[in-house]
C-alpha cells in the first residue's frame, strides 16, 4: 500500500461527505415543502485494495441517495383523499341548497305554506273583507315567490355543479398530462441508471392531487413509471395517456374519453360528488319540490273551481293557480288584479265561506305520500340536513384518518431540522477529518522528500 | 419516533382550527340567541321547530277567528236581547187587552205594536262590520224592510238561513251566527231517507201541520216521486181545516249526491228551501229539504216546524185586528209568547256558542304557552351555559396561541 493511497482514501471521504452535506442542505431547504420526501445518503465502502495477505480499505463511496418513503401509507392517503374530498364537496353543495330553504325562520317555505292556508281560515271568518282577500292573494304570491326562489336556486346550483365538474375534469386532464410527462422523464432517467428523487416526488404529489378528484388505482412498475386508472378506466402510463371529457346527455352528466362514453366507476373524490349531486341528489330535491307545488296547485284549484267569486255577477269554475312549471307557481292574474275573484262561497251567496274553510283544511290533510304538505316539506328539508350531517361526519372521520396518515407520512418522510443539523455536524466533522488526513499524508510525504 | 418540523405544525394548526370553529359557533349562537340556525345544526330539532312555529301561527289564526266570532256574537246577542225586550213588552201589552177597560183604546195598542214592529225590523237589520247579522250568508244586503204602504215586512234577500262557520282549532269548526231563518221564519224541516233503490215512479209521502198568522191550522202534504237516478220531483199541497186544497205545486229536479246520498240541489239551487208565501191566507213558511238523504235504507219522512208562523205577519195581523177593533185571538197571543220563548232559546244558543269560543280560546292560550315553551326548549340558547362554553373556548384559544410561541419557531404575528 503506497502513501499516495492516503490521498485517494481522504479524497473519497471529502467527496462523499460533500455530497452528504449537499443532501442535508437540500433536506433543510425543503423542510417546509409538503411534496418533498427527505433523502438520506447511503455510504458504501470503496472496493478494498487486495494484497498478497492483506486487504486495505480504499475509502468511501456514496452508493445511493435514498428517498425515505412508505408506499403503503401513500396508498392509504390516496384512498382516504378520495373519500374525504367526496364528503367535503357534498357537504359544501348541500349547505348551499340548505341555505335556500331559509329554515327555520319566518322567511322559510314552511312558514309561508302555513301563512297561505291560515289566510284562508282568516278569510272564512269575513269572506267579504277586501283586506283579507288581498292577504290571501299576497300570501299566495309570497309562497309562489319562495318556491320559485328555492327552485331556481337549486337549478342554479346544478348549473354551477356542471361548470365545476367540467373544471375538475380539465384539472384531471392537466394532471394526467403532467403525469405522462413526468413518467417519461423518470423512465428516461431510470434506463440510464439515474434515480431522480425529485421527479418521483413530483409524480407522487400529482398522484395525491389526482386522488382528491376521483378514485384512482396506481401501480408503479420497475422503472418507477406510474400506471394510473381513474374509476377503472385507463388514464396514463409511461407511453400513453387519455383525455377525459364531460358531456351532458339529457339530465345526466357523463364522462367520456376520446369522444366515447365510458363505463367508468367514479365513486370517490370531488368529481364523483359533483356528478352524483347533479345527476341524482339535486334532481330528487327538485322532483319533491315539484310534487309539493303541484299538489298545492291541484288541491287548491279543485276546491276553488267549485266556488263562486264575490264579483257581480258571481263567477264559478275559476282556478286559483293557473299553472305550475319549472318552479313557477302562477297565480291567476285576475285574482291578483281583483281579489274579489277569489272564490270563497260554495253557493254564490256573499257570506258563504265553505270554499275558504275547505281550502284551509288542505293544510291538515294527508294528501301526499300519506302525509300533509308541511310534513312532506319537512321531510325534504330534513333529508338535506341529515345528509349534510352524514357527510360532515364522514368529512370529520376521513379527515382525522387523513391527518393521522399524513402524520405517519411526516414521521417517516418529513424533514427534521434537528436531525439534519446533527447530520450536518457529523458530515462536517468527517469532512474535517478527511482534510486533516490529507494534511497528515502531506506531512508524511514532505518528511520523505526532506530526507532526500 | 421521529418528530419532523411539519408534524407539530400540522397538529398545532388542526387544534387551532377546531378551537376557532367551536368558538365561532358559540358566538353565532349567542348572537342569534338560537342554537338551531340552520336545519343541519340539528335536523330533528329543526323539524320540530318548523312544526311548532306552524302550530303557533295556526293558534294565532284561530284566536283571530274566535275574536271576530265573539265580536259578531256580542252584536247578535245585543240585537236578540233588544228584540226579546220588545216582544216581552208586547206580551205585557197583550195581557192588558184581557181587561175590558181597554176596549176603547185598542187603536193605541195598535200604534204601540206598529212601533214595536219597526223596532224589531231595525234590530233584525243589525249589522256588524258591514254585514247583517241575521242575513245568513246573504248578509251583504239589508234582510228586512217594513213597507208601511202594504203593511208588510218584506224579506229583501232570498236566503237568510246560511250558517257561518270558522275554524277555531285544528279539528273544530264553529258556527258563530244566528241566522234570520232561525229567528224569524217558520221552517218545516224535513228529515229522513228517500229510497235510493226505488224505481222511477215510486213515491214517498209525508204530511204535517202548518199555521197561518192567525193561528189557523192547515195540512201540508209532500209527495216525492222518483224521476231518475238520484232525482225526484216534489208535489206539495196545503189543505185547510175544511179539506179545501188551497195550494198545489210540483217542483222537479231535486237531486241527491250519488256517492254520499246528501241533498244537492233543487233546480240547481243548493239551499234546499222552498219559500211559500200566500198573503191572502197570511201563510208564510219555508219547507226545508236540505237534510233529506237518499239511502238504500228508506225511512219515514218527518217534518218538524220551528215556529208556527212568521212573527212579523203575526204582529201585523194583531195590529190590523186591533185597528179594526178586534182583540187578538188566544192562538195569536200564544204565538207571540212562543216567539218570546224562541228568542230566549236563541239567546241561550248564542251564549252557548260564546261560552264555547271562550273555552276554546282559553285552551288555545294555554296551548300557545306550551308550544312557546317547547319551541324555546328546542331553539333558545342556554345563555349561561353558552357563556361558560365561550369562556372555556376563549381560554383554550389563548392557551393555543401561547403554546405557539413556545413550540413553533415563529408566532402567527410574524405572518400578519
Amino acid at each position: 500500500m503506497s502513501l499516495s493511497s492516503l490521498f485517494t482514501i481522504s479524497t473519497s471521504s471529502l467527496f462523499a461527505h460533500q455530497k452528504a452535506l449537499a443532501v442535508t442542505a437540500s433536506n433543510i431547504a425543503n423542510a417546509n415543502n409538503p411534496a418533498y420526501t427527505r433523502q438520506v445518503v447511503m455510504f458504501g465502502t470503496a472496493p478494498p485494495d487486495h494484497r498478497a495477505y492483506f486487504s486495505f480499505g480504499s475509502g468511501v463511496n456514496v452508493d445511493k441517495v435514498l428517498r425515505v418513503r412508505n408506499g403503503v401509507t401513500d396508498t392509504q392517503i390516496r384512498n382516504n383523499n378520495q373519500k374525504f374530498y367526496n364528503a367535503e364537496k357534498q357537504t359544501t353543495v348541500l349547505k348551499q341548497v340548505e341555505s335556500l330553504f331559509s329554515e327555520p325562520s319566518d322567511l322559510g317555505l314552511s312558514n309561508l305554506i302555513t301563512n297561505f292556508f291560515n289566510s284562508w281560515d282568516e278569510l272564512a271568518a269575513d269572506p267579504q273583507s277586501s283586506a283579507l282577500r288581498t292577504t290571501v292573494a299576497q300570501s299566495a304570491q309570497n309562497l309562489s315567490e319562495k318556491i320559485s326562489s328555492v327552485y331556481s336556486g337549486i337549478t342554479q346550483t346544478k348549473l354551477d355543479l356542471k361548470n365545476e365538474a367540467k373544471d375538475t375534469v380539465d384539472k384531471i386532464n392537466i394532471i394526467v398530462e403532467q403525469l405522462h410527462t413526468v413518467n417519461s422523464q423518470i423512465y428516461e432517467a431510470h434506463v440510464v441508471g439515474n434515480y431522480d428523487n425529485d421527479l418521483i416526488d413530483k409524480r407522487d404529489s400529482l398522484l395525491d392531487k389526482l386522488s382528491q378528484y376521483a378514485n384512482i388505482n396506481v401501480s408503479i412498475d420497475k422503472n418507477e413509471v406510474a400506471n394510473v386508472s381513474i374509476g377503472g378506466v385507463f388514464a396514463v402510463d409511461g407511453l400513453h395517456h387519455v383525455k377525459f371529457d364531460l358531456k351532458q346527455k339529457g339530465e345526466k352528466l357523463v364522462l367520456q374519453t376520446n369522444g366515447e362514453e365510458i363505463k367508468s366507476n367514479i365513486q370517490g373524490g370531488s368529481l364523483n360528488a359533483l356528478i352524483s349531486m347533479f345527476n341524482v341528489q339535486l334532481p330528487e330535491k327538485l322532483n319533491k319540490l315539484d310534487e309539493l307545488s303541484s299538489t298545492i296547485m291541484t288541491q287548491v284549484n279543485e276546491i276553488h273551481s267549485k266556488g263562486y267569486t264575490l264579483t257581480k255577477p258571481p263567477q264559478t269554475n275559476i282556478n286559483f293557480f293557473t299553472d305550475y312549471k319549472d318552479g313557477v307557481l302562477t297565480i291567476n292574474q285576475d285574482i291578483i288584479d281583483d281579489p274579489y275573484n277569489i272564490a270563497v262561497s260554495s253557493d254564490g251567496t256573499d257570506g258563504n265561506n265553505k270554499i275558504a274553510l275547505d281550502i284551509a283544511a288542505i293544510k291538515n290533510k294527508e294528501i301526499l305520500n300519506g302525509r300533509t304538505i308541511s310534513e312532506n316539506y319537512s321531510d325534504l328539508v330534513s333529508g338535506v340536513a341529515n345528509k349534510i350531517n352524514l357527510e360532515e361526519q364522514n368529512q370529520e372521520s376521513y379527515g382525522l384518518v387523513l391527518h393521522q396518515l399524513n402524520q405517519q407520512k411526516a414521521e417517516y418522510s418529513g424533514v427534521s431540522t434537528d436531525e439534519e443539523m446533527v447530520n450536518m455536524v457529523e458530515y462536517q466533522k468527517s469532512y474535517d477529518a478527511a482534510a486533516k488526513l490529507i494534511k497528515v499524508a502531506d506531512d508524511l510525504l514532505q518528511t520523505l522528500i526532506n530526507m532526500v | 419516533m421521529r418528530i419532523p418540523d411539519s408534524f407539530t405544525r400540522r397538529n398545532y394548526l388542526r387544534a387551532l382550527n377546531r378551537t376557532k370553529n367551536d368558538l365561532a359557533e358559540i358566538q353565532y349562537q349567542l348572537a342569534t340567541q338560537s342554537k338551531v340556525n340552520k336545519p343541519s345544526d340539528n335536523p330533528l330539532s329543526n323539524s320540530r321547530i318548523m312544526r311548532l312555529q306552524s302550530q303557533l301561527k295556526s293558534i294565532n289564526t284561530y284566536r283571530t277567528n274566535i275574536s271576530y266570532g265573539k265580536s259578531m256574537l256580542d252584536s247578535t246577542i245585543s240585537a236578540l236581547d233588544g228584540m226579546q225586550s220588545e216582544v216581552e213588552n208586547i206580551v205585557v201589552e197583550l195581557t192588558k187587552l184581557n181587561s175590558p177597560v181597554v176596549d176603547n183604546t185598542l187603536e193605541s195598542f195598535a200604534t204601540f205594536i206598529e212601533g214595536t214592529i219597526k223596532n224589531l225590523v231595525e234590530l233584525a237589520n243589525t249589522d256588524f262590520n258591514g254585514q247583517y247579522n241575521f242575513g245568513g250568508t246573504e248578509n251583504g244586503s239589508k234582510p228586512f224592510t217594513y213597507n208601511e204602504t202594504n203593511d208588510k215586512v218584506i224579506q229583501n234577500v232570498q236566503h237568510i238561513g246560511g250558517d257561518k262557520e270558522v275554524r277555531i282549532s285544528k279539528g273544530i269548526k264553529q258556527k258563530f251566527n244566528i241566522s234570520g231563518k232561525e229567528v224569524f221564519q217558520s221552517v218545516a224541516k224535513q228529515t229522513g231517507n228517500l229510497n235510493s233503490e226505488s224505481n222511477p215512479g215510486d213515491v214517498q209521502s209525508a204530511s204535517s201541520k202548518i199555521y197561518d198568522a192567525q193561528g189557523n191550522e192547515y195540512t201540508l202534504n209532500t209527495i216525492y216521486t222518483k224521476t231518475a237516478d238520484n232525482t225526484y220531483s216534489l208535489k206539495y199541497t196545503i189543505v185547510d181545516k175544511d179539506s179545501n186544497e188551497i195550494k198545489n205545486e210540483t217542483l222537479s229536479d231535486i237531486k241527491f249526491n250519488s256517492q254520499t246520498g246528501n241533498f244537492e240541489s233543487i233546480n240547481g239551487d243548493p239551499f234546499g228551501e222552498i219559500h211559500i208565501e200566500m198573503p191572502d191566507n197570511k201563510i208564510d213558511f219555508v219547507i226545508d229539504v236540505s237534510k233529506l238523504q237518499e239511502k238504500s235504507s228508506a225511512t219515514n219522512i218527518k217534518t218538524a216546524l220551528s215556529q208556527k208562523a212568521n212573527i212579523f205577519d203575526v204582529l201585523i195581523s194583531i195590529k190590523q185586528g186591533l185597528k179594526e177593533g178586534k182583540k187578538p185571538t188566544a192562538e195569536q197571543v200564544q204565538m207571540v209568547k212562543d216567539f218570546n220563548q224562541h228568542l230566549l232559546n236563541k239567546l241561550s244558543k248564542a251564549g252557548g256558542i260564546q261560552n264555547k269560543l271562550d273555552s276554546v280560546e282559553t285552551v288555545l292560550n294555554s296551548r300557545e304557552l306550551e308550544v312557546t315553551q317547547l319551541l324555546s326548549a328546542e331553539k333558545d340558547v342556554d345563555v349561561a351555559k353558552a357563556l361558560v362554553d365561550l369562556q372555556t373556548k376563549q381560554y383554550t384559544l389563548d392557551l393555543t396561541y401561547k403554546i405557539s410561541s413556545m413550540i413553533l419557531p415563529k408566532s402567527l404575528m410574524d405572518y400578519l
